[in-house]
């Protein structure tokens, strides 16, 4: 722990670093464009100032003075647009909270960082118990009990089990997920000797998979039966990986069908594929409009934050399940904030939705 | 080090991008930016890697005329035409601006749009299968989706406004149905997710889970 905490500072002091040079990458561009609008401004003095002079001369001056200054404010205006835009996005000199909230304390940010950081410390908190030897209890989930059963069905049949860990790109969480499951599902499969074909429908995420496979195998001590053609790079367009995926489960008829991590319309495709294959079909994601589609085509579905927690459950490593108990205790957090700010709100008082407001770009 | 480079790498890169959202000031968001720009390149360079992939696990089976050989000689074929017609130079436009050649706008259209509407024009008949397994009315709980839905259906269709007397009783019941409970349901797991994507999230920035790594 102690060393793991010198370790964290090292990295802090390395991130202030790296802070530091990208600033200073970062900062001959705008010194120039503000010296250049600081000369133009200069410029726009003189102007006047020899406007001034010749003001008793010319009767016109003044109309000609309003419109030099009219089009000095608009040129102003415009400058400051350009200074504040920069490829669309604003500008802003805020150093936290939201670029688009330029009034008032970002509260809602605070809440957030406050969630992450109790996360956190909470994680290392029960590490440290479970390190000293505290039993974590974690309850039963039939849908991840079923991928080893699964995989011991494929094994039994000698047909291969078929992984998907969704369409989207690597970094997206959902995936960063399936990619953490996958290493212990191919670390088991290893085990037990069976057959996995990974099918992936973004170059960056078969390339990840590749290697977590690879040291799944490794782990069980059979790195020699990784064959590294079964991860599979299909295609990068949704319905194309679809019919590739399907004609894998069609033509190779894999005996389970494990679908964890990011699905869209394909969801259904896939899964009635597999279920008409007669496959043992195990499905996981946190994408609420694709769920009712896996509950109807699969035996199993994980529902939102199961995904995250079937690593844990899988590997039964006590810091991993350590990290499901801080994540309930915030989550009791989260439902006592909930109820005391209905109540709240039900006699008028904004207190809690100012708290857990956030300004989002765009919105 | 070969275990603690990549866990380091990981703890600095993950903390200067959860930054990203709390800090709005321009000077860190040309940090984040590069490093964005960084990860944008490599998937761009992944896809070279998917390119070799491809050629790997299908080309084999052709040369040695192997189970299916004729699907992987088709996936190949297309793969080198559609390559070749992307290099080629041209001027007309597709939807996304891009500009390319005749050939390659023609298979674009004509072969590309046409197999993937087919695909998505397939769902319906995949939802229809599947609603029938699912409103099957085996126990309590599949009962009550049923109704759920009849009712939904019935009342999002304009024969279901339509009837006399309850029709606006079904409309009203439709909406409170879909803004009350089931919006309740879908709350509780966005919840659900968002904490357990700070907690994959934070296990991986910290170290903790490393069986991408290959385990301890």
């Amino acid at each position: 722990m102690r060393a793991f905490a010198l370790r964290a500072l090292g990295l802090l002091v390395l991130l202030l670093a790296l802070l530091v040079c990208g600033v200073v990458a970062a900062q001959p561009a705008s010194d120039d464009d503000s010296a250049a609008s600081d000369d133009d401004s200069a410029s726009d003095d003189d102007s006047a100032a020899s406007d001034d002079d010749s003001a008793g001369d010319d009767d016109s001056a003044p109309s000609k003075d309003i419109a030099s200054t009219e089009s000095a404010e608009v040129d102003a205006v415009t400058g400051e647009a350009e200074a504040a835009e920069e490829g669309g996005a604003v500008r802003s000199e805020q150093w936290f909270g939201s670029a688009d909230t330029e009034e008032g304390v970002p509260w809602g940010y605070f809440t957030l960082l406050l969630l992450i950081l109790t996360t956190g410390g909470l994680m290392l908190y029960f590490t440290k118990q479970a390190q000293a030897g505290k039993e974590m209890f974690i309850r039963r989930m039939p849908g991840i009990d079923a991928i080893e059963d699964g995989i011991g069905r494929a094994t039994e049949m000698g047909k291969p089990v078929l992984y998907v860990p969704g369409i989207d790109d690597l970094q997206d969480i959902q995936t960063i997920a399936s990619m953490l499951i996958l290493g212990q599902v191919s670390k088991t499969i290893a085990e037990y000797q069976c057959e996995l074909i990974v099918s992936c429908c973004v170059p960056i995420v078969r390339e990840v998979a590749d290697e977590v496979v690879r040291a799944g195998f490794y782990q069980a001590g059979y790195p020699d039966a990784f064959r590294p053609e079964e991860i599979r790079f299909i295609a990068a367009d949704q319905f194309a990986f679809c019919a590739g995926t399907n004609g894998i489960m069609l033509r190779e008829k894999p005996a389970t069908n494990i679908y964890l991590g990011r699905f869209f319309a394909e969801s259904l495709i896939l899964a009635e594929t597999g279920y008409l294959n007669r496959s043992i079909q195990i499905a996981g994601t946190a994408e609420a409009t694709q769920l009712p589609f896996f509950v109807a085509a699969c035996d199993y579905t994980l529902i939102g934050e199961e995904l995250f927690a079937v690593s844990a459950y899988l590997s039964r490593d006590p810091r991993l399940v350590s990290s499901l108990k801080a994540s309930d205790y915030l989550k009791v957090a989260i439902v006592t904030a909930l109820l005391v700010g209905t109540i709240l709100a039900s006699f008028g008082n904004t207190l809690m939705v100012d708290l857990f407001s956030l300004t989002l770009p765009g919105n | 080090m070969k275990r603690t480079l990549p866990i380091l790498i990981t703890f600095v890169i993950g903390v200067i991008m959860v930054g990203e959202f709390f800090i709005p000031h321009w000077r860190y968001r040309a940090l984040t930016g590069e490093l964005l720009e960084w990860g944008i390149i490599l998937t761009a360079g992944a896809f070279i890697l998917g390119l070799v992939n491809l050629i790997q696990v299908h080309l084999p089976t052709v040369v040695e005329r192997g189970t299916d050989w004729g699907y992987k000689a088709v996936l190949l074929v297309s793969l080198a035409v559609t390559l070749a017609m992307g290099f080629s130079n041209g001027k007309q436009r597709l939807d996304s601006g891009m500009e390319v050649s005749f050939s390659y706008k023609w298979i674009f259209d004509y072969v590309y749009v046409p197999l993937s509407a087919t695909m998505f024009a397939l769902l319906a008949f995949y939802i229809a299968s599947a609603g029938f397994r699912a409103f099957r009315a085996r126990n309590a709980e599949a009962t009550l989706l049923l109704v759920a839905a009849a009712l939904v259906m019935f009342a999002s269709v304009p024969i279901g406004e339509g009837v006399p007397v309850i029709g606006e009783y079904l409309v009203a019941l439709k909406d409170w149905t879909l803004d009350v409970p089931n919006n309740a349901a879908r709350r509780a797991i966005f919840i659900g997710a968002a904490l357990g994507a700070i907690s994959t999230g934070l296990r991986v920035i910290l170290g903790l889970e490393r069986s991408h790594l290959g385990g301890d």
